[in-house]
């Protein structure tokens, strides 16, 4: 069996488990609902959202929400007990690290698609120099899934794994966050792309370290 | 034993200093702030810098007193655990069990 | 064991000496004989640890970050102790950096925290550090939290580096950090780079400290390993 075809078996799996239950993607969309309105009561100026917390209200709740998913990465697996069984394949780990990180990619895109309009609804923003926050999102979810696996899965055999994913990632996470609230705010004010091309290539960087170290850490640590 | 742990740890503080005098070099080794066009008197600059020395000596003295409290008392165990084993070897030493290596 | 408990080997206590002969040697030459800084005054005194501190922590936490890799890449326990040995004592100067820093700033910048590149970083550097360990210390097994930790610290180098690319282009627009600045004298030199070697010394002897510490445990738990299967030896043959 190709490597291809394990990930994308073990994907479809996932992803069947999670359409009979619905439970982990109906509470992360719930979750981030949740964190926009209390955001949005954060930053209450004079009964008016606050527009110029757009950027920051988008991404830390991503950041938050992404880690609840995080969280039940490996549910599946652990409830089982066979996840050194899943890894042990003869393609190695790698069908398992990228059917996980694909399918956490699956649920924060999903979540994307439906915070970014409530967002803008809730801080009544218009959402100018969309593609360019799109792209920017899309290089944020992609290093976000990459490393939080890695992480999900260094914390597998760990105890107090809900307070200690937080500490490993958000750290880790900082130039994707940093990068991705820069971009965003620039795009909204409609700015050219050479005033965050940098961001853009930063981000890019990043996704690429992580694209390649977390499978190969991966491997590493679920042997 | 200890000596090949000496070295390991040379070495090693060896490697990062050669990666971290490479970070500096491509970072341009700033080293020093530039303080020239701030003066402020109003703030007591003794009474932080002493703070800051007290912190940092802290900081320093309490890590190497519990280090070395702690290695005292694995030291101690460490020479109950052996009477105990040594007292055992007597009357049967089992096959492939390492002799202390210190 | 020829030596009697509680004894630390003499090259050790000669290396922890040394270091806080150098240490007092360094403040004395930073107190009585270098200038005090014209505009800033005795609080700029505080810079020459501060650096110091920095310079051990980046050094520190580079060296376990390679030995990590070196680990994952071929297990070694006394690199991996090493390792380990490196990141807390990093840790330690990574807090002595993060409250000097507030403490210098205060006079010479009018306010306790900026989000100032350097100081960002060494606050993210520190916060991932913490991380290794608390991993390590969490894990079920040793061998696990070995393995997990190692996996975290090196990602953390490449990691790092960008963390350090984003905050110097996130914090861009602050007062900033020109080259050599600073120092105007050559006593303030001798100053700096005597606290410098001082700190970096000390800082080596406290991980050859920590590291023969770190070993002895492991050790201990290998005798307890053999102590046990001895017991059990025993209770069989006198079934």
């Amino acid at each position: 069996m190709t490597m291809l075809r394990l990930t994308w078996l073990l994907l479809a799996k996932d992803v069947r488990i999670a359409a009979r239950s619905r439970e982990v993607l109906g509470f992360m969309l719930l979750f981030a609902l949740l964190c926009v309105v209390v955001f949005a009561f954060g930053f209450l100026r004079e009964g008016h959202a606050a527009q110029d917390q757009v950027p920051g209200v988008l991404w830390v709740t991503l950041l938050f929400t992404g880690t609840v998913g995080l969280l039940r990465l490996f549910a599946p697996e652990d409830e089982a007990g066979n996840l050194d069984l899943v890894a042990r394949t003869r393609s190695g780990t790698a069908p398992l690290f990228w059917s996980k990180a694909l399918l956490q990619l699956l649920f924060s895109g999903i979540v994307t698609l439906f915070l970014v309009p409530i967002v803008a609804v809730f801080f009544d923003t218009s959402l100018d120099g969309l593609p360019w926050i799109a792209l920017s999102l899309a290089l944020g979810l992609v290093g976000q899934a990459a490393l939080g696996t890695l992480a999900a899965a260094l914390l597998a055999q760990v105890r107090l794994r809900e307070a200690l994913l937080p500490l490993v990632l958000y750290p880790l996470l900082a130039p994707l966050v940093l990068g991705g609230v820069k971009v965003t705010a620039l795009a909204l004010t409609r700015a050219p792309y050479a005033a965050f091309s940098g961001w853009i290539e930063l981000m890019l960087a990043f996704d690429l370290v992580v694209v390649v170290l977390s499978p190969w850490l991966f491997a590493r640590v679920t042997e | 034993m200890r000596l090949k742990a000496l070295t390991t740890s040379l070495v090693t503080f060896a490697t990062g200093f050669i990666l971290t005098a490479g970070l500096a070099w491509a970072d341009g080794a700033t080293v020093a702030q530039d303080l020239s066009r701030y003066k402020e008197e109003s703030v007591p600059g003794g009474k932080l810098m002493l703070i800051a020395y007290m912190v940092l000596w802290g900081l320093v003295g309490a890590y190497a007193i519990r280090t070395a409290l702690r290695q005292s008392r694995t030291e101690r165990d460490l020479a109950a655990l052996q009477d105990r084993l040594d007292h055992f070897a007597g009357s049967a030493t089992p096959a492939g069990a390492p002799k202390a290596e210190k | 064991m020829t030596e009697t408990p509680s004894k630390l080997p003499l090259r050790l206590l000669t290396g922890l000496g040394l270091g806080t002969l150098l240490c007092i040697a360094a403040l004395g030459w930073v107190f009585f004989v270098a200038p005090a800084d014209e505009n800033l005054g005795i609080v700029q005194k505080i810079f020459y640890f501060h650096v110091g501190s920095a310079f051990g922590m980046l050094l520190c936490l580079c060296a376990a970050s390679a030995s990590a890799l070196i680990d994952l890449m071929a297990p070694n326990e006394t690199i991996d102790a090493a390792g380990q040995a490196c990141t807390e004592v990093g840790m330690i100067f990574a807090l002595g950096v993060l409250t000097s820093g507030p403490l210098w700033a205060r006079k010479s910048w009018g306010t306790w925290w900026t989000w100032e590149p350097r100081l960002t970083l060494t606050l993210l550097v520190l916060l991932i550090a913490i991380a290794v360990l608390v991993l390590r210390s969490m894990a079920a097994e040793a061998q696990t939290g070995r393995r997990i930790g190692n996996a975290l610290a090196v990602l953390a180098a490449p990691v790092a580096y960008l963390i350090h690319i984003a905050v110097q282009k996130w914090g861009g627009t602050h007062p900033q950090v020109i080259q050599g600045g600073g120092i105007q004298s050559s006593d303030m030199r001798i100053a700096f780079w005597g606290s410098v070697v001082a700190l970096l010394t000390l800082g080596f002897s406290l991980v050859a400290l920590r590291l023969r510490g770190i070993l002895l445990e492991q050790h201990m738990v290998r005798l307890r390993l053999d102590l046990s299967a001895l017991e059990l030896q025993r209770a069989r043959n006198g079934e």
